[in-house]
């Protein structure tokens, strides 16, 4: 009785917590958005799948072992860790109740388990996909034992999930061993499967199998999280880089902002892959009309950077009251800032070497983006540094209000679509050379004036010093 | 060295944060602030040191309106809360920023940390966010004394604080002020003991309004202590 009580407990507090989450809770936009992107997402899965089945009524579609791999646990596994909220379990909290840590950790499996977000992809893929891919061979025999077959499929990837969730927390790399299991499961299926065959049937030894498999996965991802223990991140060793800097205070500010904070950190090594990973599809089939060049130069040169500066000053906004007591060191911070910045652009310019001399991308066009952005795309990011009132989290998981304002869309969308119609337009009417020859000099010139506006940015910054201070302290306290 | 507050006034809503028609603090005091929780000590730290707006008056230390020049940044230092730490850096990393920031050259750094010292004591070099909460209150509060600074607010310094520390911080104090005549020290306590120990002058704050305000004496602790039993 006690248990039960307990665990009725739990629940109701971890039911309230996500109804508070000042994130996930109270805007019900952003919850609407997340159900709706998840439809979105298994419809196009679908509609795949059922592309590449062909006729139906030719008794095909099943899916190879390989096959289902891809399609079922890849997308899965990333589609809950972009979207999911993740049930809360603190233990440091929760060690302080008088409930054994096991039942502490069977609790949060099995709401892992049991999760509505499970029921909602099940209902929206896997079950359509029983309807689309096993009934028209099967029959709703079939579609009996694919129902159960998919649900502990959903089950092994929901506690799967789980546990990347929570040892993720502490150390980013698991998720990049993640990443780097599905890239190779993903060159193994090229290589090996073929995708679809004629299905022979769903034998009940396979569902058989599938419930052993949930339990042995089960058991493991319990044994994990039951010993597992936080720990403090210790003491960093100067790197060469940092004694470089050291003489340079705001530089080495910004260096070490970017690299001793675990979110912080985060973002970065995620816009590194994704750079790199653009940089190694410019080796694929080449790109006829260019689109997918530009596209791959609007990725790595002003994604980047958007993503790091949209909410600029924000990670400040954690420590702003000791850069005020010091006279001027807003904009002496802003410029190192920009320098920062400028500079982290010549890493995608280096890595889009290969793929110059190679051929796959002009020189000429990697240059243009990489003076538009640092002239003209910082500058429209800068702008929001007087208006950025949320502190961003350096360190840990702690949850800030959402800031999806207009303004925060517009200056992405802006971001994301200038250099683009720009480049094009140049090109088209003035030609490949002039085009971006054209966007370098709009670039030179405002790396050239960058005193100018960043010294207009740090004036409407003091301006407005006390409402920003007041909305990162509030954000702060949250 | 003076500070002078005129008409000064913040509201929050329908509350009176601070209301304070006229306060003035003389170079070389050490004025302790005392007053129940809400009674508006920290906003009128924050109005001193421009980090809130005030609604109304100005505050002039030295002569030099807070809101329209940034000039008395220059001989101020303060330790608030956790907000004036960079918590990513350890303590030595921390002061170096802070000096050079000043645009003070480094040979000077070693007399600075030197005077601090004192407040040090213990205080292990790991990333501030490691430290524990009483240690990551030394690091603030050298960091506030680190360039001596002719002012300096602190709020609730004694928090978190071990009672040897606690006596240290006394001590220093006093030996600041002592060493620098022209000096302003403003703290806030809920400690009456303490703020009876150190201050040279006391202050009682009561929702937004300085109700009293004599010099410290042998009595000020139980002049304290009554003022606050009748509440």
């Amino acid at each position: 009785m006690h248990t039960l009580r307990t665990l009725f407990l739990l629940h109701t507090g971890e039911r309230l917590c996500r109804q508070r989450d000042p994130l996930w809770g109270r805007s019900s936009a952003v919850l609407l958005l997340r159900w709706l992107l998840t439809a979105v997402y298994a419809v196009s899965l679908l509609t795949l799948v059922r592309s590449l089945a062909g006729d139906v009524s030719s008794g095909l579609i099943a899916l190879k072992p390989w096959s289902a791999v891809l399609l079922f646990l890849i997308p899965d596994f990333w589609l809950r860790f972009l979207f999911q909220q993740s049930p809360v379990l603190r233990t440091g909290a929760c060690a302080l109740m008088s409930v054994p840590r096991s039942l502490l950790v069977h609790h949060f499996l099995l709401q892992s388990v049991f999760a509505p977000y499970n029921l909602f992809w099940l209902l929206c893929f896997f079950w359509p996909l029983g309807l689309l891919c096993v009934v028209p061979v099967l029959s709703w025999t079939g579609l009996a034992l694919w129902i159960v077959l998919s649900a502990c499929l959903v089950s092994c990837s929901a506690l799967f999930y789980q546990m990347m969730r929570l040892l993720s927390g502490c150390r980013f790399r698991w998720v990049f061993a993640v990443a780097g299991v599905h890239v190779v499961l993903l060159f193994a299926a090229v290589l090996w499967g073929e995708g679809f065959d004629a299905v022979p049937a769903l034998p009940l030894w396979l569902v058989a199998a599938a419930f052993a498999a949930v339990a042995v996965v089960y058991a493991i991802v319990f044994r994990v999280l039951y010993n597992f223990r936080e720990e403090p991140s210790s003491r960093r060793e100067h790197s060469s880089a940092e004694s470089f800097l050291a003489h340079i205070p705001l530089l080495s500010l910004e260096w070490l902002l970017r690299w001793r904070n675990r979110r912080v950190r985060t973002s970065q090594l995620s816009i590194l892959c994704l750079m790199a990973m653009l940089c190694l599809a410019q080796f694929g089939e080449a790109d006829a009309d260019g689109v997918m060049t530009s596209f791959t130069c609007l990725y790595c040169f002003a994604v980047p950077v958007m993503l790091m500066l949209v909410d600029v000053m924000s990670h400040e906004g954690n420590y702003v009251e000791a850069l005020l007591m010091e006279r001027g060191s807003v904009e002496r911070l802003l410029r190192a800032k920009y320098l920062f910045n400028v500079l982290f652009l010549l890493l995608p310019l280096l890595m889009l070497m290969p793929a110059v001399t190679q051929g796959r991308v002009h020189l000429l066009q990697c240059l243009a983006y990489m003076l538009f952005t640092a002239g003209v795309i910082f500058p429209l990011l800068f702008l929001r540094a007087p208006y950025n009132a949320s502190a961003r989290a350096l360190h840990r998981q702690r949850r800030v209000r959402a800031s999806l304002s207009y303004a925060h869309g517009f200056i992405a969308t802006l971001v994301l679509s200038l250099p683009i119609a720009m480049e094009r337009g140049a090109r088209w009417l003035l030609g490949d050379v002039w085009g971006c020859a054209a966007l370098m000099l709009l670039g030179v010139a405002g790396v050239a004036s960058h005193r100018l506006w960043l010294g207009y940015v740090a004036r409407r910054f003091m301006l407005r010093r006390h409402a920003l201070a007041e909305g990162f302290r509030a954000t702060r306290q949250l | 060295m003076d500070i002078t507050i005129s008409n000064l006034r913040k509201t929050y809503g329908t509350v009176t944060a601070v209301d304070v028609p006229h306060f003035t603090v003389e170079g070389g005091q050490l004025l302790g602030l005392v007053g129940n929780n809400g009674a508006g000590k920290t906003t009128l730290f924050r109005l001193l040191l421009d980090l809130v707006a005030a609604d109304a008056g100005t505050v002039s230390v030295a002569g030099i309106d807070v809101s329209r020049s940034e000039s008395w940044k220059a001989f101020t230092g303060a330790f608030l809360d956790e907000s004036f730490l960079i918590d990513y850096l350890t303590p030595s990393e921390f002061f170096r920023f802070l000096w050079r920031l000043s645009g003070a050259s480094d040979d000077s750094l070693a007399a600075g940390l030197t005077m601090c010292a004192p407040l040090l004591e213990g205080v292990p070099d790991v990333l501030i966010r490691e430290l524990s909460a009483g240690n990551r209150q030394k690091v603030g509060l050298a960091a506030a004394f680190l360039r001596s600074p002719e002012l300096v607010v602190l709020d609730e310094p004694f928090t978190f604080l071990d009672p040897s520390s606690q006596h240290v911080l006394k001590t220093f104090l006093s030996d600041y002020i002592a060493q620098h005549p022209a000096a302003i020290i403003l703290l806030s306590s809920h400690d009456l003991h303490h703020v009876s120990d150190v201050s040279s002058r006391i202050a009682l704050m009561e929702r937004g309004s300085i109700v009293r305000s004599f010099d410290a004496s042998e009595d000020a602790l139980s002049a304290l202590e009554s003022y606050f039993a009748a509440r």
